[in-house]
C-alpha cells in the first residue's frame, strides 16, 4: 500500500464525514453551545454579557435559586458546571446517541451490493477499508469534540480568563467513549448490513452496559459497607471475624449468583461510566487540581499546600508518616516557616498494654497530653478547640473538631509563633506543626495561616452516602485492580479489539 | 468441458484451469448450488474478451473470482500470473461492476481521483487522465456535482471512466451499456476499441449480443457453469448458404426468372434472398444477367451471434427454454 493509496482513504474518510447532514447539523449544534461561551465573560466579581451588560453574582443567584459558597470563587464554579453539563450531558449522552446513529451507516453503506464490488477490487486490504471506516467514525466524533472542548476552552480563556488546559481531556474522552461503541456498531454492521439494526443493539448495549455498572458499584459499595460495620462491629464488641464468616454463610446462593454475574459482565463490557470519571482525573493529572497530599489508608486529604510553603518530596505525593513543607523564599525571615505533618496509630501500645481491647487515643487526649509536656517545658501552652468546616463530610460532630495547641519560643526580640493541631480520623491521630517567626506574620496573619491550610482538608465519606462519590474515592490510577482506571482503560479496548478483530474475520469471509 | 484458449501473443493475462465452485445452501451443507463446473481459460494481451451467457451461467462469479472478491473455489486462477488474492495484480485492473454504486457523498470528480489513487497511481497522473476521460464518457459538465444527483446513465458513464483513470492493463467491464443511452452506447464502443489499439486486454461481460459482436474478437459462451463454446466472431457466426442479391430493379416474375434453382427465395423491394450451394450462384447471376437486371451488391448470409448464441443455449438446455 503507497502513500496514494493511504491519502486517498483519509480523503475519502474526511468526505464521508463532511458530507454528512446529521454532522452538519451537529456542527451548528455545537457552535451553538460555544457561542456563550464567548459572550458571558464569568468574572470573580461580577457577569459581563456581550463586554455591555454586568451584573452581580448576588443578582443572578437570587433570580436563578442557586447558592454560592463564600469559600468558591463563583466564576470558576460556574464555568466547571457549564463545562460539566455540556461534555458529560449534552455531549456525552445525546451526543454520543446522535453520533452513533449518524455513522452507524458507514459500513452497511461500503457493503451494499456494487458498493463493495467496487471498493473491494482495489488493491487494499478488506481489513484496511473496514479500519478507515472505523477511522470514519472517530474522525466524526473527533472534529465536534474537539470544536465543542476547544471553542469552549477559547470562550472561557478569552473572555473569562479561565484556562484549564485539563478540560481538553473531555475531547479525547468522547472520542473515547465513541470508539467503544462505535466498534460494536462496526461488529454488527459487518454482520447484519443493517444500520438500523446496529444503531439498536449499541443503544441496548450503551444502556445496559451503564445500568451493570451501576449494579456492579451498588454490589461493591454494599460489600464495602458490610465491611465497614463488621470492622465497627469488631471495635465496639470485640468479636472476631467470625461475624463476618456467619454473614457469609447466610447468604443466599443466588445473590453469590448475581454478583458472580455481575462481575463477569461489568469485566467483559467496556467500562462506558467511567468515561467521566477518567476524565476528571486526567484534568487533575494536567492541571495538578487534584489534592497537594493524600493518605491513601485513611482516605483524607489536603488540597493546598501552606501558603508560601512547598511540599517536600514526590511531585505526586502520597502521605508518609511524616511530611514536610519548607518555605518557597530561601532567605530571610521567612525561610525560618515550617509546617510539619505527621500520623500516629490511634491504638499504638495494644499489645504493650496487655489489655483485651486496646484504648484508642482520641485528638483531644493527645493534645492534653502534648499541653502537658510543653508546660513542663516551661512554655505557656494554651489550648484552643476549634471546629472547621470539611466539604464531603458526614462526619460525627466529636471528628469535627481541631484541637490547636500554641505557644511561643525564642527571644523577646525575636519570637516565633509555634502550634500543633490536632484532629482524628479512623485508626489514626494526625497533628500539623506550624512555625513562624513574629517579624513575618503576626499572631492574627498565623492563625489565618492555619485556617487557610486546613480549609483544604477534605476528609472521606467512610459511611452510607453516595455511592459515586463513594466509586470515585476508589477509582484511581494506582487503585487495586477491581478500581483500577488503567484497567478499566484497557478492559474497554480489549472489548474494542474483540468487537474490530470479529468483524475483520466476518468480513474476509464475505463472498461478494 | 471446452478449453478456450486465446492466448495471441504468448502472455497470459488471465489464466483459468478446471475452475469449481459450488455455493452451499447452508454452513452445514456440502451441496449446493454449482456456480463453475470445470471452466478452462485463457485471455492475452490486447485482446477485447467478451463472456456471454444466460442469467446463472457463471460469467459474474468468474469475474469475480478472478478479482478475489469470491471464495471457496478450486481449481485454479491467475490474474498476470499471480493468485486472486494478490493486491498488487488487482492494481493493473480495471473493473466497472454491474450494477455499481459509487460513494454519494463524493464528486465526479472525487470518485476518479480517490479511486484513481486507491489503485496504486500518483496523485498528478490520474489529474492528468480525469480531463480527458470526462470528456470521452461526455461528463465533463457534471464532474463538480454529488453522484447522489447523477442518473443511472450518467452513473454508468462515470463508473467507466473511473475503471480506466488509472490506466489499467486489464479492463473488466460487466454490463457496461446497462442504462446508457445509444450516444453514450457508442461512445463506450469507442473507448473499447481505443484500449484495444493501445494493447488493453478488455474482457466484456454482457447481455447485449449485438455489441459484443460489435467489438469482441473472441467471445467465449458460458451455460450452467461451463463453457459451451469459444472462438472468434468469424467461427461463431458461420455462413448459413444464403445469399443476399440486392438488384437496382426487381421485376416482377423473379419468381418464375429464378425457378429451379436455389431453395427458400425470398422477395423483398430491391432485392432477394435465397439458399444456394455449388454452382447455383453462378446460375442465379447469369439468369439475371440476360434479363439485363443491374447487380448492385450480393452477400453472404452469415448466422449472427444471437442466432448462434440461442441456438447453443437451446442445444444445452433442451426443453427449458421456448
Amino acid at each position: 500500500m503507497n502513500g496514494s493509496i493511504i491519502r486517498a482513504l483519509f480523503q475519502d474518510s474526511l468526505q464521508q464525514v463532511l458530507d454528512n447532514r446529521v454532522f452538519r447539523l451537529l456542527v451548528i449544534l455545537t457552535i451553538m453551545m460555544v457561542v456563550p461561551s464567548f459572550a458571558i465573560g464569568w468574572h470573580p466579581d461580577r457577569v459581563s454579557l456581550l463586554w455591555i451588560w454586568e451584573y452581580n453574582y448576588s443578582d443572578l443567584t437570587s433570580t436563578l435559586g442557586v447558592p454560592i459558597s463564600p469559600d468558591v470563587r463563583p466564576d470558576e464554579m460556574v464555568i466547571q458546571s457549564l463545562q460539566g453539563v455540556f461534555i458529560e450531558f449534552f455531549a456525552g449522552v445525546f451526543g454520543i446517541i446522535f453520533c452513533i446513529a449518524a455513522t452507524a451507516f458507514f459500513v452497511p453503506r461500503m457493503l451494499e451490493k456494487g458498493a463493495a464490488d467496487t471498493l473491494f477490487t482495489k488493491p487494499v486490504s478488506r481489513t484496511v477499508l473496514l479500519l478507515m471506516r472505523y477511522f470514519s467514525g472517530l474522525l466524526f466524533v473527533g472534529i465536534l469534540s474537539t470544536v465543542l472542548v476547544g471553542g469552549m476552552w477559547a470562550g472561557f480563556a478569552l473572555v473569562s480568563g479561565y484556562t484549564d488546559t485539563g478540560f481538553m481531556w473531555s475531547a479525547v474522552t468522547l472520542v473515547y467513549l465513541y470508539a467503544l461503541l462505535h466498534a460494536f456498531s462496526v461488529l454488527v454492521a459487518t454482520v447484519t448490513r443493517s444500520s438500523i439494526t446496529s444503531i439498536l443493539l449499541v443503544m441496548i448495549l450503551f444502556t445496559f452496559s451503564g445500568c451493570v455498572h451501576t449494579g456492579w458499584k451498588f454490589k461493591e459499595f454494599a460489600n464495602d459497607q458490610m465491611a465497614f460495620v463488621d470492622l465497627r462491629n469488631d471495635m465496639l464488641q470485640g468479636e472476631s471475624s467470625g461475624r463476618r464468616g456467619r454473614r457469609d454463610r447466610d447468604r443466599l446462593d443466588f445473590l453469590d449468583g448475581i454478583g458472580v454475574t455481575l462481575d463477569v459482565l461489568h469485566y467483559v463490557l467496556p467500562k462506558t461510566s467511567d468515561a467521566t470519571t477518567i476524565t476528571g482525573m486526567l484534568r487533575q493529572a494536567v492541571e495538578g487540581t487534584g489534592p497537594r497530599l493524600r493518605d491513601k489508608d485513611s482516605g483524607i486529604e489536603f488540597l493546598y499546600d501552606p501558603e508560601g510553603m512547598e511540599l517536600q518530596g514526590s511531585s505526586t505525593p502520597e502521605f508518609d508518616t511524616i511530611v514536610f513543607w519548607t518555605p518557597a523564599e530561601s532567605s530571610g525571615a521567612a525561610s525560618r516557616q515550617s509546617v510539619k505533618l505527621m500520623r500516629q496509630d490511634r491504638e499504638p501500645d495494644a499489645e504493650e498494654a496487655g489489655e483485651k481491647r486496646a484504648r484508642r487515643i482520641s485528638a483531644a487526649q493527645a493534645a492534653r497530653e502534648f499541653r502537658d509536656q510543653q508546660e513542663s517545658l516551661g512554655h505557656d501552652a494554651e489550648m484552643d478547640r476549634v471546629s472547621f468546616r470539611v466539604d464531603r463530610t458526614r462526619r460525627r460532630r466529636d471528628e469535627n473538631n481541631l484541637i490547636a495547641i500554641t505557644w511561643t519560643e525564642g527571644t523577646e526580640l525575636d519570637p516565633t509563633h509555634r502550634s500543633r493541631l490536632f484532629f482524628h480520623w479512623a485508626e489514626w491521630v494526625y497533628w500539623v506543626d506550624f512555625s513562624a517567626p513574629e517579624s513575618i506574620m503576626d499572631e492574627e496573619g498565623f492563625e489565618d495561616w492555619q485556617d487557610g491550610f486546613f480549609r483544604g482538608l477534605a476528609m472521606p465519606d467512610q459511611r452510607f452516602g453516595d455511592i459515586d462519590e463513594w466509586y470515585e474515592e476508589r477509582f484511581g490510577w494506582h487503585s487495586p485492580w477491581r478500581f483500577n482506571a488503567f484497567f478499566s482503560i484497557f478492559s474497554s479496548l480489549g472489548f474494542l479489539s474483540a468487537c474490530l478483530l470479529s468483524a475483520l474475520f466476518r468480513l474476509k469471509r464475505y463472498d461478494l | 468441458m471446452v478449453e478456450a484458449t486465446s492466448s495471441q501473443n504468448g502472455e497470459s493475462i488471465v489464466s483459468v484451469k478446471d475452475l469449481h465452485k459450488v455455493f452451499r445452501k447452508s454452513l452445514f451443507k456440502r451441496s449446493g448450488f454449482p456456480a463453475l463446473r470445470g471452466v478452462n481459460l485463457e485471455v492475452g494481451r490486447g485482446q477485447v474478451f467478451g463472456l456471454l451467457g444466460p442469467n446463472g451461467a457463471g460469467k459474474t462469479t468468474l469475474v469475480k473470482i478472478l478479482l478475489g472478491l469470491t471464495r471457496g473455489w478450486t481449481g485454479e486462477a491467475t490474474l498476470f500470473g499471480k493468485p486472486p488474492s494478490d493486491a498488487t495484480s488487482r492494481k493493473r485492473v480495471g473493473y466497472l461492476p454491474e450494477a455499481h454504486r459509487l460513494p454519494p457523498y463524493l464528486t465526479g470528480q472525487q470518485v476518479m481521483h480517490l479511486f484513481g489513487m486507491m489503485a496504486g497511481s500518483s496523485s498528478e497522473r490520474v489529474l492528468s487522465n480525469i480531463g480527458p476521460l470526462l470528456d470521452k464518457v461526455n461528463m465533463t459538465g457534471s464532474a463538480e456535482r454529488k453522484i447522489r444527483e447523477y442518473s443511472k446513465g450518467m452513473q454508468q458513464r462515470l463508473g467507466l471512466a473511473q475503471a480506466l483513470v488509472h490506466d489499467p492493463e486489464l479492463v473488466i467491464l460487466d454490463e457496461p451499456t446497462d442504462g446508457v443511452d445509444p450516444v453514450g452506447r457508442a461512445s463506450i464502443r469507442e473507448m473499447v476499441l481505443e484500449l484495444k489499439e493501445r494493447g488493453v486486454t478488455v474482457f466484456i461481460n454482457s447481455h447485449l449480443l449485438m455489441e459484443v459482436e460489435m467489438i469482441c474478437d473472441h467471445v467465449v459462451i458460458m451455460d450452467k457453469g461451463k463453457i459451451l463454446v469459444q472462438g472468434s466472431i468469424e467461427e461463431l457466426t458461420p455462413k448459413t448458404g444464403a445469399v443476399e442479391i440486392d438488384l437496382k430493379e426487381t421485376p416482377e416474375d423473379i419468381v418464375e426468372l429464378l425457378s429451379g434453382v436455389g431453395r427458400n427465395l425470398q422477395v423483398r423491394e430491391g432485392g432477394f434472398q435465397l439458399e444456394l450451394n455449388g454452382n447455383e450462384q453462378d446460375q442465379v447471376i447469369d439468369r439475371l444477367r440476360d434479363r439485363g437486371l443491374s447487380i448492385l451488391a450480393i452477400t453472404p448470409r452469415r448466422l449472427t451471434l444471437e442466432q448462434s448464441f440461442i441456438g447453443l443455449i437451446k442445444e444445452d438446455q433442451p426443453g427449458e427454454r421456448s
